[in-house]
C-alpha cells in the first residue's frame, strides 16, 4: 500500500505558497526517466500533473503515470481533455482514478488532432471543460452526470485553465467566472511572462475563492520562446 | 526574453531559460497562491529552480 502523500487542497487551504510542476508520459513505454526525476522531488513539490495526450500527441495515458507518481509519495494532478473521450469514458475514467488514489483533476478542453500527430483522429468533445467540472462535482456528491445515485463518491479537487495574459482580457475573465461557478477550486495559468500583468489580473480575480497558481514555463532556447510567440497566441514572450 | 536567450547563444540559452524561469517565480510570488513549472524537455533542471526560487 501507497504511503498517503500530502494533498495539495490542504497546501492551498492552509495557505501556504504550492509548487507543481508538469510531466508528459513517454511516447513509449518506457517510464524510467519521468520516475527518476519525479523521485528527487519527493517532498519538494505539492503536486504532479501529469498531461493527457498533450498538444494531440498520442503518449501513454496520464492515469497509470499519476498512480506511478502517488506510488513514490507525491499527489497527482490528473489532466483531463474532453478531445478522446465521452461523458462514459470520463466517467469511468474519474471512478477509477479516485479509487486509485488520484485526488486531483485538471479539466481542460484539449487541443483539435489536427495540431498533432493523428491528424485524421475523429475528436469527441461530447463535453467541454465546464461540463467536466460539473460532472465531477457530481461524482463528488455520489451522483453521475444523468443524476443516477453511485456506490461511493469520488473525492476529487477540481482545478482548471486560464490564461492571464489574454488579449482582449474579458472574455478569459468572464470564462474564469464560469469555471469557478462549475466548481473549480484552483486554477493553474497558462506561461506568465509580464508578472505585472499577471498582478492586475490577480487583483481583478482575488474576490473570487479559488487559488491561482501562476503558470512558468521554462524556455530552452529562442527557437522555442519563438514557436511560442507564432503558434500560441494569447501568450507572447517578450523581446524584452 | 527572445533576445536574451538569442544573446546566450545555443550552450548557455538552457541556463537563460533557467534564470527567467527562476526570476518570474520570484516577480508572481507576492501575489499568486502557488506557482505551476512547465519545463518541457528540461525536468532535470527543476530542482534547481525550486532551490534558486526558494519556493520549495
Amino acid at each position: 500500500m501507497s504511503r498517503e502523500p500530502r494533498r495539495l487542497k490542504n497546501v492551498l487551504e492552509q495557505g501556504q505558497f504550492a509548487v507543481t510542476i508538469e510531466y508528459n508520459p513517454p511516447k513509449g513505454t518506457n517510464i524510467s526517466a519521468v520516475l527518476e526525476n519525479a523521485k528527487q522531488l519527493v517532498g519538494r513539490v505539492h503536486g504532479v500533473n501529469v498531461t493527457d495526450n498533450t498538444a494531440a500527441v498520442v503518449r501513454a495515458g496520464s492515469l497509470p503515470v499519476c498512480r506511478l507518481l502517488y506510488e513514490l509519495g507525491h499527489d497527482p494532478v490528473m489532466q483531463m481533455t474532453c478531445r478522446d473521450r465521452n461523458r462514459i469514458a470520463i466517467q469511468s475514467d474519474l471512478m477509477g482514478a479516485s479509487m486509485l488514489g488520484i485526488r486531483n483533476i485538471l479539466c481542460l478542453t484539449g487541443d483539435y488532432p489536427t495540431v498533432g500527430d493523428h491528424k485524421e483522429a475523429k475528436p469527441v468533445y461530447d463535453l467541454d471543460s465546464v461540463q467536466v467540472m460539473q460532472l465531477v462535482q457530481g461524482l463528488n456528491n455520489g451522483r453521475d452526470f444523468a443524476g443516477n445515485k453511485l456506490d461511493g463518491a469520488t473525492e476529487f479537487t477540481i482545478g482548471a485553465a486560464v490564461t492571464p495574459e489574454a488579449d482582449p482580457l474579458g472574455p478569459m475573465l468572464a470564462k474564469f467566472e464560469v469555471k469557478v461557478k462549475a466548481g473549480a477550486q484552483f486554477f493553474q495559468t497558462q506561461a506568465i511572462y509580464h508578472p505585472e500583468q499577471f498582478a492586475s489580473f490577480m487583483k481583478t480575480v482575488r474576490p473570487f475563492k479559488v487559488k491561482v497558481l501562476a503558470g512558468i514555463l521554462v524556455l530552452r532556447n529562442a527557437k522555442m520562446a519563438e514557436f511560442m510567440n507564432a503558434h500560441i497566441l494569447v501568450c507572447q514572450s517578450p523581446r524584452r | 526574453m527572445i533576445d536574451e536567450l538569442k544573446a546566450a547563444g545555443p550552450e548557455r540559452a538552457e541556463d537563460v531559460g533557467v534564470d527567467i524561469a527562476v526570476r518570474t517565480i520570484k516577480a508572481v510570488q507576492p501575489h499568486c497562491d502557488g506557482v505551476h513549472i512547465m519545463a518541457i524537455k528540461a525536468t532535470h533542471r527543476l530542482g534547481e529552480i525550486i532551490t534558486r526560487a526558494e519556493v520549495g
